[in-house]
């Protein structure tokens, strides 16, 4: 488990990276208005890219905004390739045309959407490709039809983190978590109800061609593996969030929480769930340990920026497995396999998560508890 | 708890001088209407704020007369990042666009509103982040709508501490307390009823998934007594210990005849929902009153900061999370079982080693709003 794919560049860590991480990170930016027009001027290598922005922060705050919030939306043109895989918990689709007609339609819905650039946690590649996860408050108001139906005037708040694989000033590769469920649920739709209808809407395929294979943290009937003992006292937050997903989620180790958490961190889930404390984190692990008894949580991708004195702000994107064989908020046991995308940001102070961000999309899980 | 550990928010690199602590306090300051334009000359270390204000305190007076009192209320766009987070016991809320809307409805409700700054109690740097905890004084005139309906015309006053983390001119991250049950009361509402409407205005869709996470609420770990904390490691008075110690033995221990060693016996104190009393007598019946209904009560410690100094006495400020579940009986009724969660933020001054004031206030109608979900 846990093995990082993806991320061709994962191994060579750049030392460029190391200085920049401290200089470019979204709390040093401020407010969106002094994005000025950088002609050109780089804070790093950015080949290929749109002079107008200074890094990779300024790229990815100001692109959302040019597409999104001024509606340039033809501007995929300059910022997604044609070939963009977009993955989210209920499959993939490919092409810069479906990424037109997803943003068409969703601004259509929210004509007054805003996407509040939160946090931007990054990972330079190469001097023409970087890694950005981007987490975002989407707001706004359905005015307009959506996959939900007609408008309902209701206004929407809720979370999302967008890791985005970036070459040449163009996305190439998206991985989308959005926390779809407070979207459902703030429209004023009963979920499950909801999730039933859109089941049977999109049962296209009469075939049981899903994949769904053993789930395994061991192999077999062997305990999870164990991670290699830490090399070198100096800390390093890679091994650190890494350690802390696998001994908390897949050793089900619920105690270690407090070598790794504040007592009193704070935490923004799916589904506006918040709270700051260890012991409702254990909860929370609880609350999805106990309808899927078999869960496992891999690391797709790893980046972070900051330092030891600010603080690292750390980027995981992972993937959940499991079945729904045990009880819990999902209610009766259905038996159906569900595999969920996530992603995490964790703020690590003095050696301690003292924020946590994980969202994943609650409602696709919902669809596949109910598939079927 | 967390109490065992080193302070758990722990201001990073330089943080203001000692001798800023004791020169840059509300009671050097004299009235606002002597506030000059700074013309550039801070006082300490502000990079990135605006040239009008001498130090950090001038900039926390200064915006929020701007803001609340002229109604510059678009200067918000100066002095409010647009990703601000906004806590509240009732929730956080996300980005300047909201903070215009809540600012807006609440001077529209209430506009001759005046905002007192009776404190400021500040720390932290210009780097990583100036915070403040303001606590404020407000009376004004119910004159318009606000969301517990039409104007009544009643006079209404309450007191708030607004902790912030202020960046480069701009509030980044804010925590209000707010003592709204003492606004509701002066509206002539009925607190429980007011309550119950408004949770039932704000449900969510008729959902049978409950996924709020209450976790159990744990002084020590399982059965154990609450952690015990470190003994100090010299015999020099150390403020943040005293308060920390405080709080984890009199709250999380409960350990009520401590308070004896920490206050003066004739102490001033100032509580939520316009809770006023001296002594150490009437502290203790003020404690017992909240841990009655919520048993389990707890109180971890989020920040802390002061200023001052040995000679002048220390003015702390301690931003807390208290939690608990309601399964006792008190003034909030019959036990619901349902768990609570408050933030809350106390002011003391520390003279010769003793509490001579304590300023302690959260949002009491919020707490009512968690019992009667």
């Amino acid at each position: 488990m846990a093995k990082e794919s993806k991320s061709a560049a994962d191994s060579s860590d750049h030392t460029a990276n190391d200085d920049l991480r401290s200089k470019v990170t979204l709390p040093k930016m401020m407010d969106i208005q002094y994005i000025e027009d950088a002609e050109g001027r780089r804070d790093h290598p950015m080949t290929g890219f749109n002079p107008r922005y200074r890094n990779i922060v300024e790229h990815i705050i100001g692109h959302t905004h040019e597409i999104w919030e001024e509606k340039g939306i033809g501007t995929l043109y300059d910022y997604y390739a044609n070939t963009v895989h977009l993955h989210t918990s209920n499959g993939k689709i490919y092409g810069r045309e479906a990424v037109f007609a997803a943003s068409m339609e969703a601004m259509a819905a929210y004509p007054d959407r805003r996407l509040y650039g939160d946090e931007v946690i990054w990972r330079l590649n190469a001097d023409d490709e970087f890694y950005s996860s981007h987490r975002l408050r989407h707001e706004g108001t359905n005015r307009g039809w959506s996959l939900y139906g007609p408008p309902t005037g209701k206004r929407v708040s809720y979370w999302a983190i967008a890791d985005c694989l970036v070459r040449r000033n163009r996305v190439v590769e998206e991985w989308l978590c959005r926390d779809e469920l407070s979207l459902v649920m703030q429209l004023g739709l009963d979920p499950v109800k909801t999730a039933r209808e859109m089941v049977a809407r999109e049962a296209d395929r009469d075939l049981q061609l899903d994949i769904a294979g053993d789930i395994e943290r061991g192999v077999g009937q062997l305990p999870p593996e164990t991670l290699p003992e830490r090399t070198g006292d100096r800390f390093d937050p890679k091994d650190f969030v890494r350690r802390m997903v696998h001994d908390i989620w897949n050793w089900r180790l619920l105690n270690k929480a407090r070598e790794y958490y504040q007592e009193n961190f704070a935490f923004a889930g799916a589904s506006r769930r918040a709270f700051t404390s260890v012991n409702d984190f254990q909860t929370y692990v609880l609350s999805l340990l106990s309808p899927f008894p078999d869960l496992a949580i891999s690391i797709d991708h790893f980046c972070y920026v900051g330092d030891a004195r600010a603080g690292y702000r750390t980027a995981i994107r992972w993937t959940m497995r499991g079945t729904h064989t045990g009880y819990g908020v999902y209610g009766e046991p259905t038996g159906n396999p569900i595999r969920i995308i996530g992603s995490s940001h964790h703020i690590i102070k003095d050696g301690l998560v003292e924020n946590e961000w994980s969202i994943f999309d609650e409602f696709a899980l919902l669809k596949q508890i109910v598939a079927r | 708890m967390a109490e065992n550990k080193a302070p758990a928010k722990k201001e990073p690199s330089k943080t203001a001088s000692a001798k800023e602590k004791s020169q840059i306090t509300m009671p050097n300051k004299m009235d606002i209407q002597f506030m000059e334009d700074a013309g550039g000359k801070h006082a300490h270390s502000m990079r990135g704020f605006t040239p009008r204000y001498k130090d950090f305190i001038d900039y926390i007076l200064g915006i929020t007369h701007e803001i609340w009192e002229e109604k510059a209320i678009g200067k918000l766009y100066e002095y409010y990042a647009n990703t601000i987070h906004f806590h509240t016991s009732g929730g956080t809320i996300y980005g300047r666009e909201k903070v215009f809307l809540k600012t807006i409805e609440a001077l529209a409700a209430f506009p001759d509103r005046r905002v007192y700054g009776d404190d400021v109690i500040w720390g932290g740097n210009d780097i990583d982040g100036l915070y403040s905890s303001h606590r404020v004084l407000s009376e004004a005139t119910n004159r318009g709508w606000s969301h517990y309906g039409p104007p009544t015309g009643k006079r209404v006053k309450n007191w708030s501490m607004a902790n912030c983390l202020c960046r480069q001119n701009m509030v980044v991250e804010e925590w209000v307390c707010r003592d709204e049950l003492a606004i509701v009361l002066q509206l002539g509402l009925d607190p429980v009823e007011t309550a119950k409407t408004l949770n039932a205005k704000e449900a969510d869709s008729a959902s049978g998934l409950q996924l709020h996470i209450a976790g159990d609420v744990e002084r020590g770990i399982g059965q154990y007594p609450p952690p015990k904390l470190p003994e100090p490691k010299s015999d020099r008075f150390d403020l943040e210990q005293f308060i920390r110690r405080m709080i984890h033995e009199i709250w999380n221990w409960r350990l009520l005849n401590k308070a004896y060693d920490y206050y003066q016996e004739n102490f001033a104190f100032v509580g939520p929902t316009m809770r006023e009393f001296t002594g150490v007598n009437d502290y203790q019946t003020y404690a017992l009153s909240l841990l009655s209904p919520f048993p389990d009560l707890a109180i971890n410690i989020d920040h802390f900061c002061y200023v001052g100094d040995e000679r002048d006495g220390y003015r702390a400020a301690t931003r807390w999370t208290m939690r608990g579940t309601h399964t006792g009986y008190g003034i909030y009724g019959e036990p619901t079982g349902n768990p609570i969660r408050i933030i809350g933020t106390s002011h003391h001054i520390v003279k010769d080693g003793r509490i001579e004031n304590e300023w302690s206030i959260f949002d009491e109608f919020a707490l009512l709003r968690q019992i009667y979900a």
